[in-house]
């Protein structure tokens, strides 16, 4: 679909400006074509190290460079381009894509989550909500916005689970599509997936309330940035965005700021959970460096079934969404460690698990993503209200620091 | 609770930075302790060594207790040492007792370079045992007669204390067996809605036959060599991948070289290789991996970047992850540490 033509980077911009900028007066005139998709970007990570020869070495797919940090992509044996990756940080990548949802997510999913040297980036509610207070809403409160909810009590019964990476963003479709409203949420168990669309301002009045009625509200699903004409920007929880508005030069320009962010609160939790012990060479022992992360419940804890079925559940399938295999370690009743294997990058992990707490340590090297998918699994699978701290900082307070830097 | 356990919530008290509602309540970092170091070996001055020979009968070269702790502000260290149960001035622990009491916080501060030798800063130090419940009085009273023994020959002795660690119920608390230390009661709690912690300190297996230590060590090193081979597959395309078990075995258990019994050793290190040759075994047969045996361990060739796939997929099937690992019965030590009289303190490294 991109043009075969555009081998230089403004060029390609550009186009993806115009790209944009037509598929927007589609979606006004809601004409959105049937055979094309709008214009998305997903936020990729790949190691603390930044590896990135590496991680473009393992992608099953054929790159061609455009210069130095812009790649295009191609199925093996095809002359069309899947889209494009750029390289935003040492370690982060956007690749960009104006394919319909149903012709790529399947594949990228399947590429990025079953490939040791990629992971997607990971915002939880807990990170999309700092976006909505300290970004959307003060900037623009009389905007419409658009944020949606999602939990899933997959845990509640004890079954096979659907696997993630087979699932496409079934609201992308619908609106790529405009075929309404077709929600295919399991009916077996409690599922949300909530929109609201209105002026920020109106969001805010009543959204407090929501949240505390109904903990699924504290789990965000997408958040819309506004785009500074019309428009905006769908942040998706698992690093997806879509552009929603006339231009991809603004819509990169969030990402940027997003990837920034992201970085920051990423090494930020890597330079203070990493664990680390030492040998003290002149007087023999150890010492221990580094802090636990803690993700909390709310005080009445899991459900047993819930607690129970999670841990049966996830450490042993390799192909799940939380990345995590190991042998969980029964210690007593509702307790349990398990020395196990984060399959981003496959570094050890060591879990403790409660149903009124889970506690994280990262050996060094290990991934500071793996707390972000964990959070962002856990709020859409587990609890919407989980709290969760490094040491004893709270996570949201890292993300809103990094958020200023961010913006730096 | 034995030793072990004890040692790890120790650490848990003394380390670990958590929320302000946590059910770890770390109540030596809220005293304002850190954690300075896990099994330390701290030497006594030959002029203490006479005196103790002397006046004592016997003398130590060194001692090593389970934790260091330093205070952030104040120039005070807390040594901890974890036992099960108290013992007696006849006891053999006596001596570590002795030894702990006798080198004083001034010369520990000075010996662990926390100070400048010509520094006139002064240190206190406390020697604090932790014991199980209703231990810490007996326990206390035996750190007394040895502080009395040591005043009695005019030579120094540090400050004292015992801790009891009880469980009531889904809290688990501190008693001291003195004044001081916790505000209230003589008591605080230290877990609340659990009663274990995740363990730090690998189990030893030379403390006995024990399930869990079974699964600890196995779960460890199934951990430790799965996420080294598949993590460094992509390396051995290009040249062969060396694979030290005596590596792995450090990477697994951070304690590994402090492990003083050599059978232990034997027995674990015996145990993971073959482990690990069962796995690459099935490697060799199901894809393109090979191996080869080397003194150290293995020699790793994958041939083509295909085959990684299917490599981890296999390091990743219900097979590997329920793969026993044959240890054999490990043997509880003749010689009980000589160096401390007991405890835990294997950790010293």
């Amino acid at each position: 679909m991109i043009p075969a033509y555009l081998t230089n980077r403004s060029a390609l911009f550009s186009w993806f400006d115009e790209y944009a900028d037509v598929r927007k007066a589609e979606l006004n005139r809601r004409d959105l074509s049937s055979d094309v998709g709008l214009l998305k970007s997903y936020l990729l990570e790949t190691s603390p190290e930044g590896n990135a020869q590496h991680a473009l070495q393992s992608i099953p797919w054929r790159t061609k460079p455009i210069d130095e940090g812009l790649f295009s992509l191609f199925a093996n044996g095809e002359q069309s381009s899947l889209g494009v990756l750029e390289q935003l940080t040492e370690r982060h990548f956007a690749f960009y894509t104006p394919l319909k949802t149903n012709d790529i997510e399947p594949q990228l999913k399947k590429t990025i989550m079953h490939n040791p040297q990629w992971d997607f980036a990971w915002f939880s509610g807990l990170v999309l909500d700092i976006l909505w207070h300290d970004y959307t809403l003060p900037l623009y409160p009389t905007r419409f916005t658009k944020l949606t909810f999602e939990h899933e009590a997959k845990f509640e019964r004890s079954e096979p689970r659907e696997d993630w990476v087979n699932e496409v963003d079934e609201e992308d479709e619908v609106m790529e599509n405009d075929m309404g409203d077709r929600g295919r949420m399991p009916l077996e168990r409690r599922a949300s997936i909530i929109a609201i669309t209105e002026r920020s301002r109106s969001i805010q009045a009543f959204l407090p309330k929501l949240q505390a009625a109904h903990s699924p509200f504290r789990s965000l699903r997408t958040l819309r940035l506004p785009a500074s004409d019309h428009g905006g920007y769908e942040l998706w929880n698992w690093g997806k965005m879509t552009f929603r508005a006339p231009s991809f030069t603004e819509g990169r320009s969030n990402l940027l700021t997003i990837t920034k962010m992201y970085r920051h609160a990423t090494e930020h939790i890597e330079k203070l959970a990493w664990i680390q012990a030492e040998k003290l060479p002149s007087i023999g022992g150890l010492s221990l460096h580094g802090v636990p992360v803690t993700l909390r419940f709310p005080e009445e804890g899991l459900p047993q079934a819930v607690f129970e079925n999670f841990v049966q559940n996830i450490f042993g399938q390799s192909r799940n969404q939380f990345r995590l295999w190991g042998n969980p370690i029964r210690r007593m009743d509702s307790y349990y460690y398990v020395h196990a294997i984060d399959l981003h990058l496959w570094k050890p992990i060591g879990l403790e698990l409660t149903p009124s707490y889970f506690r994280v340590l990262l050996p060094q090297g290990t991934c500071g993503n793996t707390v972000h998918r964990l959070v962002q699994n856990i709020q859409r699978y587990l609890d919407p209200t989980v709290r969760v701290f490094i040491g004893s900082e709270d996570y949201s307070n890292i993300f809103r620091q990094a958020l200023g830097k961010g913006l730096g | 609770m034995d030793a072990l356990m004890q040692l790890n919530l120790m650490i848990w008290l003394a380390w670990s930075e958590v929320p302000p509602d946590d059910p770890v309540k770390p109540v030596f970092r809220n005293r304002g302790f850190d954690l300075f170091a896990i099994g330390p070996k701290i030497p006594i001055s030959l002029p203490k060594q006479k005196a103790m020979k002397d006046h004592l009968g016997f003398h130590k070269e060194a001692v090593a207790p389970d934790l260091l702790l330093r205070h952030r502000t104040n120039p005070e260290l807390l040594v901890l040492e974890c036992k099960e149960t108290s013992f007696d001035v006849s006891s053999s622990s006596s001596k570590q007792a002795t030894g702990y009491l006798i080198i004083s916080g001034t010369e520990m501060a000075n010996t662990l370079g926390l100070i400048p030798a010509t520094s006139l800063q002064q240190y206190e130090a406390t020697a604090c045992y932790v014991v199980n419940a209703e231990q810490e009085g007996p326990m206390f009273t035996t750190l007394g007669a040895i502080q009395a023994e040591l005043r009695k020959n005019g030579l120094h002795a540090n400050h004292a204390n015992a801790l009891g660690i009880y469980e009531e119920g889904n809290l688990v608390f501190l008693v001291e067996a003195t004044d001081g230390c916790f505000e209230k009661n003589n008591q605080v709690v230290i877990l609340e809605g659990v009663t274990s912690v995740y363990p730090l300190i690998p189990w030893d297996p030379s403390l006995g036959e024990n399930p869990e230590a079974r699964k600890d060590l196995e779960e460890r090193l199934r951990m430790v060599f799965v996420s080294h081979l598949g993590s460094h597959l992509e390396q051995a395309l290009a040249e062969p991948l060396e694979i030290s078990i005596e590596e792995l075995l450090k990477g697994a258990i951070p304690v590994w070289d402090a492990w003083q019994d050599r059978s232990t050793q034997k027995s674990v290190r015996r145990g993971a290789r073959r482990f690990m040759f069962d796995i690459l075994k099935r490697l060799d047969e199901k894809t393109g991996l090979s191996f080869e045996s080397t003194p150290a361990g293995w020699q790793i060739t994958v041939s083509h970047y295909d085959e990684i796939e299917r490599i981890r997929r296999v390091l990743t099937s219900s097979t590997v992850r329920q793969l026993p690992i044959p240890f054999e019965e490990y043997r509880k030590p003749e010689l009980w540490d000589d160096f401390d009289g007991g405890g835990v303190t294997r950790v010293n490294m």
